[in-house]
């Protein structure tokens, strides 16, 4: 423990020395954690904003089931996902447009989705984005005639907040069909969504309102989702073949059809984003490698005295190793600890009208990138320590104590 | 009673350079009996900071030998030699070397630390007392950059025996010191080896007056050219 010793009393000895240095790490650490995580939360808001609204990749094509859980839908299911295991979620849905006239007498074409709110509704998660339910239920099948509404409906909070739709939770909706046919459906949820479009003209319902609406019997949309929708357009063409043998109609989008220039976006971020990670990194690790070696100079005659006491070289190595980690160590921390408020603060002061952050970043400290801001710049710091470590075991004594 | 050798010096030379080689010890041949004070004296460039260098191991010689109580230093890995010296031999140096990040008392107690002994409150009284008895004890809880310069050299002397060395090497001890210090000094060394028995190996280049006992060897460019022994 001689050295850990040696190493916590030169730091202590040159306090403002090292405080400075702590400040500069910490600084370092917390640009490196900020700018991860930001990058990331940014890469996920655009992606929540898109892809995450919506299947990745859906096939349009009618298919009759008379139930879910009938056999030929469980095989279609599991077809989809043994052709990539990419593929997260398969799912049916019924979609339709209607008309909902607003209270300015304008008509609005609304979409509906049906969709299976036990399975279906993981492809845009809209279980997570309930604002408000009536007694936390989700919409479903109305069998009872005695009712005055047709069938259930979920809503985006931007729907109810628009002045020309005086609608909130329970209020009832009659809409028109494309044959004219008029529907009252009843507003049982509010959920959030950051994308305008799926808040404000997208009807979320149950698979059989939704067809009742058109006296269907089918579902006209087959939706899938790939764990990276980044690399849906790898998994697509596998989707597109498959349908080739299944079907005799289909229509085969993916989400980047329409959003390469996102795609391209989110590519020059990674870029740009790894470019400045690789340079903060480098920065920081400079900064300890060159404090270290300012160190050494400084202690150069501590060191010959210490060796010629009878510290073992091994010994001496491990007094500047230990400062390294001690600093490198109290600069993660700190650093986190700064780099997590700086976040938090970031995430408090830019918010969207509706409230929400402008980029959704990490809100637990313990999160996937101080883990990782951890384990890059622990082994950096260390490793930028090397030279002037080297140049500790190399030293002789003589050269520091000859006078004659 | 028989006198007992501490150092056998058989055959050193020291040569520098590849191409030009030059000479700094040629052919030392020297013992030192346990517990006598010698003195080693000579101008600059003579040799002798090489020879203390290299009787101490912290410089290897080109050829010969040096034994310590039997033991070849030169045959020892790096880690053995380091754990020789810091178990039996004791150093002072010109420029007193104590370590600014200590104050008097954790300085004199760092070899103790460096063998891995335990410092309780028994070794900080003996370390205390030590300081009494060279003359720096009211400076125990002083940093280096608060003593004088008689005082560090007297902390450094304090260092150099607290672990109970075979051998203390001082290598010019006195040379940044005033006359008056540089005297008390050389009194302390040698109070210190009347009461401790301790070997001592002195360089200098400081006229001196040995006492009766008092070895004094003589080097120039590199050769031992007078042994006497008073």
């Amino acid at each position: 423990m001689l050295p850990f010793k040696i190493a916590l009393q030169f730091l202590k000895y040159s306090l403002t020395k090292t405080i400075v240095t702590l400040l500069a790490v910490s600084l370092g650490i917390a640009i490196f954690y900020f700018i991860l995580d930001a990058s990331s939360g940014l890469k996920s808001t655009v992606l929540s904003t898109t892809a995450e609204n919506d299947a990745h990749i859906r096939i349009q094509t009618d298919v009759a089931f008379v139930s879910f859980s009938e056999q030929s839908a469980i095989d279609l299911r599991n077809d989809i996902f043994k052709l990539d295991n990419r593929i997260v979620d398969v799912s049916f849905s019924y979609r339709t447009t209607i008309v909902l006239q607003n209270a300015n007498g304008i008509d609005n074409v609304i979409e509906m989705r049906g969709v299976d709110f036990d399975y279906g509704a993981k492809i845009v998660d809209i279980k997570k984005r309930i604002l408000h339910q009536s007694k936390n239920k989700f919409p479903e099948p109305v069998s009872d005639n005695s009712l005055n509404y047709d069938g259930e409906i979920a809503v985006g909070q931007r729907f109810t907040e628009n002045s020309n739709n005086p609608y909130g939770l329970s209020s009832i909706l009659s809409v028109k069909n494309a044959l004219g046919e008029i529907f009252r459906l009843k507003i049982v949820a509010v959920f959030i969504s950051d994308q305008d479009m799926l808040s404000s003209s997208v009807f979320f319902t149950d698979i059989e309102t939704a067809q009742k609406i058109n006296h269907a019997s089918h579902i006209n949309f087959i939706e899938i989702r790939t764990k990276d929708p980044v690399k849906s357009n790898d998994v697509a063409p596998k989707i597109s073949a498959f349908s080739e043998n299944r079907f005799t109609e289909f229509i085969v989008s993916d989400w980047q059809d329409g959003n390469q220039y996102i795609i391209n976006l989110l590519y020059i971020e990674d870029v740009s984003i790894f470019l400045i990670q690789i340079m903060t990194g480098f920065a920081v690790a400079f900064g300890v490698g060159s404090v270290l070696m300012f160190q050494v100079k400084e202690k150069i005659n501590q060191i010959g005295i210490l060796k010629a006491l009878g510290l073992k070289d091994k010994e001496t190595v491990l007094i500047f190793l230990y400062q390294a980690l001690i600093i490198t160590i109290i600069g993660l921390i700190s650093g986190l600890i700064l780099g997590f408020s700086l976040s938090q603060l970031f995430m408090k002061v830019f918010i969207r009208p509706s409230g929400v952050p402008l980029v959704s970043l990490q809100t637990d400290f313990i999160n996937l990138y101080s883990l990782l801001t951890f384990v890059i710049m622990l082994p950096t710091n260390l490793l930028a320590a090397f030279i002037p470590i080297r140049f500790v075991k190399n030293l002789k004594i003589i050269e520091v104590i000859k006078h004659e | 009673m028989s006198k007992q050798t501490l150092i056998k010096i058989k055959d050193i030379t020291k040569t520098y350079g590849t191409k030009v080689k030059t000479a700094v010890l040629k052919d030392i041949n020297l013992e030192i009996e346990k517990g006598s004070f010698n003195w080693i004296v000579g101008a600059s460039g003579s040799g002798k900071t090489t020879l203390l260098n290299i009787i101490s191991g912290l410089d290897a010689s080109t050829s010969g030998k040096v034994e310590i109580e039997g033991v070849d230093l030169v045959s020892l890995t790096p880690n053995e030699r380091a754990r020789f010296r810091a178990n039996n031999l004791g150093f002072i140096f010109q420029f007193h070397y104590l370590l600014p990040e200590y104050n008097a008392l954790d300085n004199i107690l760092m070899p103790l630390r460096i063998q891995n002994k335990k410092i309780d409150k028994a070794v900080k009284q003996r370390a205390l007392d030590l300081m009494k008895e060279v003359g720096i004890d009211h400076v125990h809880d002083h940093y280096p950059n608060q003593m004088s310069g008689g005082e560090q050299q007297r902390t450094a002397v304090a260092r150099a025996i607290i672990g109970g060395p075979l051998l203390i090497l001082a290598d010019e001890p006195t040379g940044n010191l005033d006359s008056s210090s540089a005297e008390a000094v050389y009194q302390l060394l040698r109070a210190l080896h009347q009461t401790y028995k301790t070997t001592f190996i002195v360089i200098t280049h400081d006229k001196i007056n040995p006492a009766k006992g008092d070895r004094l060897l003589t080097l120039k460019d590199g050769v031992l050219i007078k042994d006497v022994i008073y």
